[in-house]
């Protein structure tokens, strides 16, 4: 099965997809969405914060492994096809059988894709940083 | 230096090592030279910096680009000490655990965010009441 990271990477990928089209909106969302204008109100530099969000979308795609490892769930069930829904965590579980060249590919793309996010957040703040 | 035939400490464990060295480096120029936006905005990528450049000749090796043999030559003590660090046995004891890896970088990573937030909102605050 794929490191723990993999899932984490999958999770973050799609957190930084939805805090950027967050990000790219939410100007536009002032004038029609209550929750964005009781974020402004809250604290007028919110979206500083949000991107420390992709790391609970991370931290979801490893749902099935924390409930594995505090076996509140036995492993057959987790690795059922529901579990499909935390970003392909069944399937790609299984992937050790196919072939354990797509394994290893899986860890060292999800190290590359975590990299590229880290990185790529700290480029968001240091952005921040230069406007000031 | 001799080459030793044992498991190699991983390109995660040389990449955790000066992640952390440039990490702590970044907190002790912030210190001493607080005012520079400069080092505000590039001193967090120091860390990145030298981690990746740490764990270049490891990932030589998973390529097939370069053997172990030569990665351990004296020679390589440029690329931030790699034979020196690949045989110490403080440094397999400490850092050939991916999961303290992970959990070295990411605490030492989220506080480089907490740092620039907090900098960035500092710096809003004193154009909006100037």
């Amino acid at each position: 099965m794929p490191n723990k990271h993999v899932y984490f990477a999958i999770g973050a990928l799609h957190g930084a997809a939805v805090i950027a089209w967050v990000g790219y909106n939410r100007h536009a969302w002032f004038e029609h969405f209550r929750w964005v204008r009781a974020l402004y109100r809250w604290d007028r530099d919110w979206f500083l914060y949000f991107p420390l969000a992709i790391a609970f979308f991370g931290a979801l795609a490893l749902l099935p492994d924390i409930l594995l490892a505090f076996e509140l769930l036995p492993k057959g069930i987790i690795r059922s096809n529901v579990f499909n829904i935390f970003y392909g965590y069944a399937w790609l579980e299984r992937i050790e059988d196919v072939n354990p060249a797509i394994d290893h590919l899986l860890n060292a793309l999800g190290s590359v894709v975590l990299y590229g996010l880290s990185l790529a957040v700290l480029g968001f703040y240091a952005k921040e940083l230069s406007k000031q | 230096m001799p080459v030793e035939a044992v498991s190699s400490l991983k390109g995660a464990g040389h990449f955790t090592l000066w992640f952390l060295v440039g990490y702590f480096v970044f907190l002790l120029a912030k210190y001493t030279n607080s005012n520079s936006l400069k080092l505000r905005i590039w001193g967090p990528f120091l860390p990145f910096a030298l981690g990746t450049v740490a764990a270049i000749p490891y990932a030589l090796q998973m390529a097939g680009l370069l053997s172990r043999e030569t990665a351990l030559h004296p020679g390589f003590c440029v690329v931030l000490l790699y034979p020196f660090v690949e045989q110490s046995a403080w440094a397999k004891a400490w850092l050939d655990n991916f999961h303290v890896n992970v959990v070295a970088v990411g605490a030492a990573y989220t506080h480089l965010l907490v740092i620039s937030i907090r900098h960035i909102k500092r710096m809003r605050m004193i154009k909006r009441t100037a």
